[in-house]
């Protein structure tokens, strides 16, 4: 994995806007509806293209396919999983605010758990999902089609590198119920052995594997009866099983990217960095993303005044984010990386943003402008760093 | 005005959440169709009432009325003032005109009306402000805080709302607005509050308002505004008035905002010994450098806002504590009030910006940031 050796390098943790209309392509395929095969293929390859030139074009170094393929960060796998049965199920309280929700009970929409105002509940908890029968992976066509299309795309565009992006075993667990195996562990190292096989054939090709793990994060509020300490091995048990879904696969070539769940809301009770740092940086990667811009998280570049990156790693703090609409000024994003290149050094540091930008900001253009104060903050603190 | 001497204070800009039922009553008297005027005022009264308690208990040092019997901040005086009946147009938002197909997936538009001026400007209704008074006055004496200021709006922010087309030129507008105005703000000033003169116009009105001319003939604009409201200020000695600018409150890109090192200069020039401004949100958030070249001059007093007003996320009380220590360290502790980018009730609508029960939470957060604030600044 590239760093940031003469220069801050900028990437972003993953979804961006979907073109016109694919969206509900993606996801007639994805709910089993007709859908025109070679209509979404060319829909993909010329918006995968699209995408790609985009980010290079807003300054982005480490760029990908914007998650184009998938109906959602972590529900795709649905498609890409034997074993399942998934049953209507009525709506039920979001549980990733699930220690706000009570203090707030006239921001949150009782019935869905998501903010009431201008939020609608996603894809996530419409259908209940069950694991019937053992788990495999039925996902390598898809996987290899995202493949197919992220590679021509990057054919005669500068870009230093290109990451895909693949769920972890524990944000699996918010919405898949076991049904089947005996207990938690063998359920979450069945969920593993199944997308070892996806992490590989992504490392395979020769990408950037970035694995989707907000669950570390966001888990604290799922699981609200907990206190810090159970919720901690409750934690590692989740870390193990991504690291047991990792083996064999080098550590250089893969990061991880953790949240405290992208909803717009209070995060009072967000689980402080603090408390689960250790934990994060136990799994065997080459990248840490963490957000780290949002009010409720950007304080927290003072855990790395005593805590050390493992030998080797970057670091890639969110320095715009998907919580506004409101533009980062580029002096306030060369003031972010800053701060934490002081800390962690300057070629330990990629420039990032604190969750996916596709769905959470008003609109693609948005999006592309928080990629040009991104770019430009980059090159800002390049200069004060490098002189 | 009290002063972080020997703790960090904590306030806000002014406007907060008003009940639905008074908003829904609001949006009727702005239109002309308020059926119940004893109904309305008994409910001003009670809302002025909890708001001022909650801001006690949220930890709130230098509360306010909340603007509660307002419409809003700036066009609240077209009901208080004559000459205020022709036909209005809102501006545009030069930096959202750039992503116009975003427009349309904005949030429902305050629907408070801003008519133009179209004749002799003269009061109405004196007694507006002495009902605000006598409310407020209700208010804090049966929740005592640490100081208590009320808003009222500048020359520059209702010329700025309320377009002119009576007078001949813009400066005998303001001119007109100003002494007029002068009335309102001694009456705060007599009552015993301290007064804060709400002045977007030094900012925002920049991309609204201005969006053709350069910086530079902007600021001359911002001077002259300035001008007229020390004029309008005359009567009352600076320790007792605060100003607050701001470049527009609301979600959006801000990326054509003018910097405030640009209009810092001049807002130095005003009167009011504080001036509170947006310290908290992403465009403007590393404002806070500009401290490192200018010098606060003796006496002043900033308050930054360290509550970002757009966003329904509750600020870590230890990034407050940040913010207030950076700002602590270049211009003195004991010239640093905590405060919020903007008000959390602007106008009066029956849709918020931010929920009611997330402003207290976020003013619980900022007392708490001010504590750990002080601990570091006091030791």
């Amino acid at each position: 994995m590239k760093r940031s050796t003469d220069r801050i390098l900028t990437t972003h943790a993953g979804s961006l806007p979907r073109p016109e209309g694919l969206r509900e392509i993606v996801g007639a395929k994805s709910a089993g509806q007709p859908y025109d095969e070679v209509d979404l293929a060319r829909r993909l390859q010329s918006g995968v293209a699209d995408i790609v030139k985009q980010q290079v074009d807003s300054g982005i170094d480490i760029v990908n396919d914007g998650e184009l393929s998938k109906t959602g960060f972590s529900d795709y796998v649905q498609e890409r999983m034997g074993g399942l049965e998934t049953r209507p199920s009525r709506a039920y309280a979001s549980r990733i605010a699930g220690r706000d929700v009570s203090e707030f009970p006239g921001y949150f929409d009782e019935t869905t758990g998501f903010p009431g105002g201008r939020q609608r509940p996603t894809g996530l908890a419409r259908m209940l999902v069950s694991c019937i029968s053992p788990l495999s992976y039925t996902g390598q066509a898809s996987v290899q089609s995202d493949i197919g299309n992220f590679k021509p795309a990057l054919q005669g565009v500068a870009v230093e590198e290109s990451f895909l992006p693949a769920i972890a075993p524990g944000t699996i667990e918010h919405w898949l119920q076991n049904e089947h195996y005996p207990d938690d562990e063998s359920f979450l190292f069945a969920i593993a052995d199944v997308m070892h096989e996806e992490y590989k054939a992504i490392v395979d090709s020769g990408f950037l594997l970035q694995i989707d793990d907000p669950d570390l994060g966001d888990g604290w509020q799922i699981h609200n009866n907990l206190n810090v300490a159970e919720y901690r091995k409750y934690a590692e048990l989740r870390v193990d099983a991504l690291n047991h879904a990792l083996r064999g696969l080098p550590a250089g070539r893969m990061r991880l990217h953790v949240c405290w769940g992208s909803y717009h809301g209070p995060h009072l009770y967000d689980i402080p960095l603090r408390d689960i740092v250790d934990l994060i940086l136990k799994v065997q990667v080459g990248g840490y993303s963490i957000e780290a811009s949002n009010p409720r998280h950007e304080h927290e570049w003072r855990v790395f005044e005593d805590v050390k990156l493992p030998e080797g790693t970057v670091l890639i703090p969110g320095v715009v984010g998907h919580a506004t609409d409101f533009i980062e000024h580029p002096e306030l994003v060369a003031e972010r990386i800053v701060k934490y290149a002081g800390l962690v050094g300057r070629e330990n540091v990629i420039a990032g943003t604190d969750c996916g930008l596709g769905t959470k900001v008003g609109n693609p253009k948005i999006c592309w402008a928080k990629f040009h104060a991104l770019a430009e903050g980059a090159q800002i603190a390049t200069k004060q760093l490098w002189g | 005005m009290k002063r972080s001497i020997d703790r960090i204070l904590t306030t806000h800009t002014g406007s907060l959440p008003r009940p639905m039922d008074l908003s829904a009553m609001l949006e009727e008297f702005d239109k002309g169709e308020l059926p119940d005027q004893g109904k309305f005022e008994s409910l001003v009264r009670e809302s002025v009432s909890k708001v001022v308690k909650i801001q006690v208990d949220s930890g709130v040092d230098v509360v306010s009325d909340g603007e509660q019997g307002k419409v809003g901040y700036s066009t609240y005086v077209r009901h208080r003032l004559t000459g205020f009946e022709g036909e209005g147009s809102a501006t545009a938002r030069s930096d959202w005109a750039d992503f116009p197909e975003a427009i349309a997936r904005l949030p429902r538009p305050s629907t408070v009306s801003r008519p133009a001026c179209d004749g002799p400007i003269d009061w109405k209704d004196r007694e507006a402000v002495q009902r605000d008074i006598a409310n407020f006055k209700a208010a804090v004496s049966a929740s005592p805080p640490a100081e208590a200021f009320m808003t009222a709006a500048s020359p520059g922010v209702i010329a700025h709302f309320l377009l002119n087309r009576y007078f001949p030129t813009r400066e005998a507008y303001l001119a007109r607005l100003a002494d007029v105005m002068k009335e309102e703000y001694n009456a705060i000033h007599q009552a015993g509050f301290l007064l804060q003169v709400d002045c977007p116009d030094l900012a925002m009105a920049r991309h609204l308002m201005f969006p053709e001319v350069s910086n530079q003939d902007f600021v001359k604009i911002a001077e002259a505004n300035i001008e007229v409201l020390n004029h309008a200020l005359s009567d009352i000695p600076p320790e007792a008035v605060r100003m607050h600018l701001c470049w527009g409150n609301y979600e959006g890109p801000h990326h054509r905002d003018i910097p405030i090192e640009e209009i810092l200069g001049a807002v130095l020039k005003a009167r009011p010994q504080a001036f509170s401004f947006e310290g908290a949100n992403p465009r403007h958030e590393h404002e806070w450098e500009v401290f490192k070249n200018v010098k606060l001059p003796d006496g002043k007093i900033i308050i930054p806002g360290v509550l970002d007003s757009t966003t329904n996320y509750i600020e870590h009380p230890k990034l407050v504590a940040q913010r207030i220590v950076r700002y602590a360290e270049l211009v003195g502790k004991e010239n640093v009030i905590a405060g919020s980018d903007c008000g959390f009730g602007t106008f009066a609508r029956t849709n918020y910006q931010v929920e009611p029960e997330i402003v207290w939470a976020k003013f619980r957060a900022m007392a708490e940031g001010a504590r750990l604030a002080t601990e570091q600044l006091w030791g």
